[in-house]
């Protein structure tokens, strides 16, 4: 029993640094999270809500609210009129996933913009889908309701599959949101 | 004390920069290397954070090294390494938000980056603080040289720019690959023959008998 | 997501179109160094599948029962070198008693795995998957494991090609400037511009594997499809 107690005292004596640096670790560890966590969690939230003014023309605000095709940002102007809608969605594009934010009119039924938020198509070729010239073109409204690669947008050449994502990922957003016409 | 003898803090500190570059001579930490480096702002934001961690864990495992276990050793390293990681991952996300999310999992895995367990095994567990800082600013800047250099190459020749600005003419044919994954193997090969063909010039013109031993590479094994 | 398919997704894209080493460029250490021979490769890539799966079991465990439920992210990165190291020391200890002769060919390499940057990455890997989204969307065992296999069997795969060609290598005329490790690296250059031929095919895969789905509900319900 005694050698049992003293082999123990033993190994708590070898661990002591171990443990006190533990401990060290961990407070300071908390205590940077607490400090810093809100700032992570704010600049996680910017990414998003810093588009939106751009997205939705004469918007300044925005607050987050849940919708038939999840999270959605309603948008707002100086007088707290609502001014259209932002929806997050991805799309599989060439080399993983296309995350991108929509713009939309108030009725839900017209793009006013699209932002890509995070790709990781090939550098030079698919990644121009990021360039503002071409998501532009998402502006105009197509006749048929839906836009269409090679008539309402044009298809990079050399990235196809990447623009067919983003065009099939805005196509998906409308046919969720357009249909259901009552305010969530 | 006998193990307090060994290189001095200038030593060790140019001893890093270029005759023991923790990349090009001694071929640690390739991971980094070869992962952040298809654009220089984000090989420099990598080395800024390795450098800070390598000094911070020096410097501590430093003052505790009388302390110090042989079994529990390596333990001890990884546990204040591992802390210091997460303290950088959190301040990258809450200052340098764009750069964190660029650098994704590679700024945890400079946990296991072997250059600073190494550092911290050679120098800090044997040397005084002020040895153990000197070390790390030297092993740390050595490492930001080899970033920048094969950043600064591929995202020229990747993206004809330089931290975003344009470098090079507009007719430029953009060599896309090298910003690409295959293009981080082919640009430090390159520039490591490079280097080797540079070295054994030099020993040539010095008429140095032994022109082998300066190419012999020591690569550590099956770490990091 | 439950599917098959998506579990073979995941697995296919660690190993071929997103390959470790090539691709992601973790363990590039042991991919350079212990690529010599190929029977040693391919000791060194089975230790690697061995303890990455270990590691991702456990790593998943702890995320999902422990640190997700008490918000305790801030020790993810604590948390899984803690489980590397330890799972590493149990691989050993089983390898051990259980297999001698097995212990005998990858002894070497066991205490040097813990520092190989693959685990770690599986481990995160998984965390971001498990601890940062909603509890809908997050990582069962299976896909955690799926991601651990496909990823070990893509290091193995790339470690193998790469000691035969360094045997081949050995009876080439490489330029002096080049020989040792930049010819290797130049090699495995080339190697991952082959792998870059998969990029693109999990979005075929994804499309056959529902068209598949499909069919075969349709037959469950008797329905020719």
């Amino acid at each position: 029993m005694n050698a049992a107690l003293a082999k123990c005292k033993l190994h708590l004596k070898r661990s002591a640094l171990l443990l006190c640096l533990s401990l060290i670790i961990g407070v300071s560890l908390g205590a940077a999270d607490l400090l810093l966590s809100p700032r992570i969690l704010a600049n996680r939230e910017a990414e998003t809500t810093g588009q939106i003014p751009a997205l939705v023309p004469g918007s300044t605000h925005s607050r987050r609210q849940t919708s038939p095709a999840g999270d959605i940002h309603a948008a707002f102007n100086e007088t707290d009129a609502l001014q259209g809608w932002v929806l997050p969605v991805s799309g599989r594009g060439f080399a993983g996933p296309i995350e991108l934010l929509i713009g939309l009119t108030p009725a839900r039924e017209r793009v006013t913009g699209v932002y890509i938020l995070a790709q990781s198509e090939t550098p030079g070729l698919g990644s121009r889908i990021t360039s503002p010239t071409w998501l532009n073109e998402f502006k105009t409204r197509p006749e048929s309701g839906r836009y269409r690669l090679g008539r309402d947008i044009d298809g990079l050449s050399g990235a196809t599959i990447s623009s067919a994502a983003v065009v099939d990922a805005v196509n998906q957003a409308l046919d969720t949101l357009a249909k259901p016409q009552e305010a969530f | 004390m006998n193990s307090e003898s060994g290189p001095t803090p200038t030593e060790r500190f140019i001893n890093g920069i270029l005759p023991e570059n923790p990349v090009f001579r001694q071929l640690l930490g390739l991971c980094p290397v070869l992962a952040v480096t298809a654009s220089l702002a984000s090989a420099l934001t990598m080395s800024a954070a390795v450098l800070f961690v390598l000094l911070c864990a020096n410097v501590c495992i430093s003052l505790i090294r009388h302390l110090l276990r042989p079994h529990v050793r390596i333990v001890v390293f990884t546990l204040i390494i591992a802390g210091f990681v997460t303290l950088v991952d959190l301040l990258m996300g809450a200052f340098f938000y764009p750069m964190s999310k660029l650098l994704g999992p590679y700024l945890p895995l400079i946990i296991v980056n072997c250059i600073i367990i190494c550092r911290c095994e050679v120098c800090a567990s044997r040397q005084t603080p002020l040895h153990a800082a000197a070390d790390a600013i030297g092993q740390g800047l050595g490492f930001t040289l080899a970033l920048g250099a094969l950043g600064a190459v591929r995202e020229v020749l990747g993206a004809g720019s330089l931290l975003g600005h344009r470098v090079l003419p507009a007719a430029w044919p953009e060599q896309v690959v090298m910003i690409l994954p295959p293009g981080a193997f082919f640009a430090f090969g390159l520039l490591l023959a490079a280097l080797n063909a540079l070295r054994s010039a030099r020993t040539a013109r010095r008429l140095n008998p032994s022109p082998t031993e300066s190419l012999a590479w020591k690569p550590s094994e099956a770490s990091c | 997501m439950e599917t098959l398919g998506s579990l073979l997704l995941i697995a296919l894209g660690a190993a071929l179109i997103h390959n470790f080493v090539l691709s992601y460029f973790v363990g590039i250490c042991p991919f350079i160094g212990v690529s010599r021979r190929v029977d040693l490769a391919f000791s060194m890539g089975c230790a690697v599948t061995f303890v990455v799966c270990v590691a991702a079991t456990l790593s998943w465990t702890l995320t999902t029962f422990l640190l997700k439920p008490f918000g305790l992210g801030i020790l993810t990165y604590i948390s899984y070198i803690v489980v590397i190291a330890a799972s590493v020391q149990f691989v050993e200890l089983y390898i051990r008693k259980a297999h001698p002769p097995l212990y005998k060919s990858f002894g070497v390499y066991l205490p040097l795995i813990t520092t190989n940057c693959a685990i770690l990455f599986t481990c995160l890997e998984i965390s971001k998957n498990t601890l940062l989204v909603s509890s809908a969307e997050a990582w069962g065992l299976h896909q955690a494991l799926a991601l651990a296999l496909g990823g070990g069997a893509g290091f193995t795969l790339a470690i193998v090609l790469m000691s035969g060609l360094r045997q081949e290598l050995e009876f080439c005329d490489v330029p002096k400037a080049f020989q040792g490790i930049p010819i290797v690296l130049i090699v495995a250059g080339v190697l991952a511009l082959a792998f870059m031929g998969f990029t693109g095919s999990d979005q075929g895969l994804a499309n056959a594997f529902r068209a598949g789905e499909v069919q075969v509900s349709a037959l469950a319900e008797g329905v020719t499809p």
